[in-house]
């Protein structure tokens, strides 16, 4: 889960300062810059090529970003496999799989290691200070790195208890801190001076305050809402319930503890948004907003359950944990979506749905008018023949009730072709309202960039933007680009380069060329406008011009009259 | 402006009251969360309990699945075969009880083990096939080999039910004990399973499945084995 407002912020990083402020339009492909390839020189030296394509933080488009991902990944991986290693019914069948998992992942923590070491001299940590390897190794994050790896190898030589080795191999999850320490250095930054409730405003809420801690907080809360469901969906799998039960009581817990946590924090910082400023009536409407009522439902199960067991059998409650997977709506658009779109068409819906259900009473009545005398105990009444109806008109055909008299089974045929195209119209409305409003959206995205393209130029606030809308209407890379083309050129078309400020015209060498052939036509049109007999005597009296201005405007206008 | 939101940096975040609220509520909730938390783990621990028991219930019926055909078995309550018991009149008359005959232990007219016969002289031994009441008995007595498991949830010695009903939440923590009977060819289902109850014969060799009772009475099946 990328945050979608921390891309465009990393782009101006390798800028130009003249420009960092401001991203030109000729720069447009890099707006959308998930998807662009380094601009990195092959004639750099090996150490300096090779880290700017492995390591370097600051060139967007090589594969730092992946590696940072992929070393996560792992290092949360070797957190669970460490914690599956304490359950014996599934550490001991499967030892071989975890001793290779544990090779595998010391190889690629070791190699990690290796060529950090190695390209310390290009690191801008340590570049240009001398002693760099040195450096290197004695830097914090270095001895984190050494410690996850070196109780393996410490293995070999010495021998090792198995359970101070768990605990050693308990060290890679220090290895996070790599990420963590300069997300949460760049959130006490961005928020130095705030109040308590605004930091953690910037913390759980999308904000410009946020930054990378604020996309870490959403990809935990988005991991546990995974690791919650699928230890729901395994609970139901009888073997493992058996083996895990008491795994499963401790992750729920954990998991709850979390969810409260974000509620909590949720409704109390949620007076930091504009909608929701009242102290008691804006929480109140915060509460009341879907996406909080699904955070409750997520945490009541395990409240209910404890205090009301004894009077009620609740175990039904478990299954809404559930609902802790619609927690992830909130990281999406295309939900929102959707909701419009069922809104927008809910006339042609339910009108499509009052036909269908006409159709399904009707039906129903028939099928127990002409096979309830054959078949008493199948078209008993009909609400039963109900259940048949829409079994065949979906085109389900369970077959466990079917006609046998000649008119039913006529009546079957006509049910099952109707039903084809009746049952098939709220898919066929639903289907082409959702394409439609991604291209009502996607032109309203247009219509962004050409109001943000007015000064001719696309901030980095902007970019955001666009980026942000981009990711949500599954825009590719190429499909951006040629949007912003496009609307470059109808601005063209449509608007003169000489209403921007000068300062803008400036900035791009080619608008400052036509605008100079738009001064000099100008200058052309005045001289064919005005009495060029008064002119030179206005000119030269008291100075106004000096004499080589004088020659500059003879030599236009001379232009003229030698190309006329 | 920039005077004040400097001084404020350099003292650090100053926690309001409503924010130092805040963090009581939010200490307080976790708090509960941990608290529910430890009686959903000492529910589940119980519930880890009465698994267990069903488990030393399988080992041990698993042993004697294998052991109790055999003439040297030692537990003679719970062996194959039959017992020979002596008869006041001759076979043909009414049966007797096999929970009535008098112990292993006190009648030394008792034999195990392959039928002889009997001289014309001595008393009739019949043999009478052994049933499950005795064989509990002895499994749950004092010195028995199962008379350790204890339920859980009521801190007495684990009991049989015939069912684990969720709506008698009495029946937490028992153990539930069933006979796999084959239903004749042609039936619609191959087999029907039903209380093992104590005038069930044991003489043979039978199917059984071990079931315990959850905390919410819901059944756990333990294990089907051979006894």
């Amino acid at each position: 889960m990328k945050p979608v407002n921390d891309i465009p912020k990393n782009h101006g990083h390798d800028l130009d300062p003249a420009l960092s402020q401001h991203r030109l339009v000729s720069d447009a492909p890099e707006i959308h810059g998930y998807n662009r390839h380094a601009d990195i020189s092959q004639g750099l030296p090996v150490r300096k090529w090779i880290y700017s394509w492995l390591l370097d933080p600051n060139i967007p488009g090589n594969y730092q970003k992946d590696i940072d991902r992929w070393i996560a990944i792992l290092i949360v991986s070797n957190l669970f496999v460490l914690l599956f290693e304490h359950i014996p019914s599934i550490y001991e069948p499967n030892k071989s799989l975890f001793h290779a998992f544990d090779i595998f992942s010391v190889a690629i923590f070791t190699v990690e290691y290796f060529l950090r070491f190695y390209l310390a001299p290009e690191d801008h940590e340590f570049k240009g200070k001398g002693y760099a390897h040195l450096r290197y190794v004695s830097s914090p994050f270095a001895i984190i790195d050494f410690l996850a790896v070196a109780p393996f190898y410490l293995q070999a030589f010495i021998p090792v208890d198995l359970r101070m080795l768990r605990f050693l191999r308990l060290l890679r999850i220090l290895k996070l801190f790599r990420v963590l320490i300069p997300a949460v250095k760049g959130f006490v930054i961005a928020n130095r001076g705030r109040s308590f409730r605004k930091k953690m405003h910037a913390l759980v809420f999308p904000s410009e305050f946020g930054g990378n801690l604020h996309s870490l907080f959403d990809t935990f809360i988005a991991l546990w809402v995974v690791i919650s469901v699928v230890a729901v969906v395994l609970e139901s799998v009888q073997g493992i319930h058996y083996l895990l039960n008491i795994e499963f009581i401790i992750l729920d817990a954990i998991a709850v503890g979390i969810f409260t946590l974000e509620y909590c924090m949720r409704l109390y910082c949620c007076v930091e948004e504009p909608r929701y400023q009242h102290a008691v009536l804006g929480r109140f409407k915060q509460a009341k907003e879907t996406s909080s009522v699904i955070d409750f439902l997520a945490i009541l199960p395990f409240f209910l359950e404890a205090f009301l067991h004894h009077l009620f059998d609740l175990r039904f409650l478990r299954v809404f944990r559930l609902l802790r997977l619609l927690k992830l709506t909130r990281y999406t658009g295309a939900t929102k979506t959707l909701t419009k779109v069922i809104a927008r068409e809910w006339p042609v819906l339910a009108a499509s749905a009052f036909v269908m259900l006409l159709l399904v009473v009707l039906t129903a009545s028939l099928g127990y008018l002409f096979e309830h005398e054959a078949q008493p105990e199948k078209f008993e009444n009909i609400p039963q023949s109900i259940y048949w109806a829409v079994i065949t008109l979906a085109s389900v055909g369970y077959g466990d009730i079917s006609p046998i008299t000649p008119m039913g089974r006529v009546m079957t045929i006509i049910l099952a072709l109707l039903g084809i195209g009746i049952f098939a119209i709220p898919a066929a409305l639903l289907s082409s309202a959702f394409s439609d409003q991604l291209r009502i959206e996607r032109e309203g995205l247009k219509e962004n960039i050409y109001a943000m393209m007015g000064d001719g130029l696309i901030s980095t606030e902007e970019a955001a933007i666009i980026n942000t809308e981009a990711k949500r209407l599954h825009l590719s890379e190429e499909e951006v680009h040629r949007m912003i083309e496009k609307v470059k050129r109808e601005r063209e078309l449509k608007e003169d380069v000489s209403m921007l400020p000068l300062h803008v015209i400036a900035a791009i060498p080619e608008h400052a060329v036509e605008h100079f052939k738009v001064l000099l036509s100008q200058i052309r049109q005045l001289g064919l406008m005005t009495d060029a007999e008064k002119f030179e005597p206005a000119a030269l009296k008291d100075d106004r011009l000096t004499g080589t201005e004088i020659a500059l405007w003879r030599q236009i206008q001379g232009k003229i009259s030698s190309h006329s | 402006m920039d005077d004040l939101i400097n001084t404020q940096s350099a003292k650090g975040t100053i926690l309001t009251l409503p924010d130092i609220v805040f963090l009581a509520f939010l200490v307080f909730s976790m708090i509960s969360v941990a608290w529910v938390g430890r009686l959903a783990y000492q529910e589940g621990m119980n519930n880890e309990i009465t698994k267990r028991n069903g488990e030393l219930w399988t080992k041990w019926f698993t042993q004697a699945g294998l052991d109790r055909g055999k003439v040297s078995y030692e537990f003679a309550p719970c062996a194959a075969g039959a017992v020979q018991v002596v008869m006041a009149v001759a076979p043909e008359a009414t049966p007797v009880n096999p929970d009535s005959a008098p112990s292993l232990e006190t009648s030394p007219k008792i034999k195990l083990g392959p039928q002889m016969p009997a001289p014309s002289d001595t008393p009739v031994l019949t043999p009478v096939p052994r049933t499950w009441g005795p064989c509990l008995k002895a499994l749950t007595a004092q010195g028995g080999p199962l008379v350790d498991t204890v339920n859980p949830f009521t801190r007495k010695p684990i009991a049989l039910v015939a069912k684990c009903d969720m709506a008698d939440r009495r029946l937490a923590g028992g153990l539930m004990l069933e006979k796999i009977q084959a239903t004749p060819p042609g039936s619609a289902i191959p087999t029907v399973n039903s209380p093992l109850i104590e005038s069930d014969p044991i003489d043979q060799k039978m199917q059984v499945r071990i079931t315990v009772c959850d905390k919410g009475a819901y059944p756990i099946r333990i294990a089907e084995l051979e006894f």
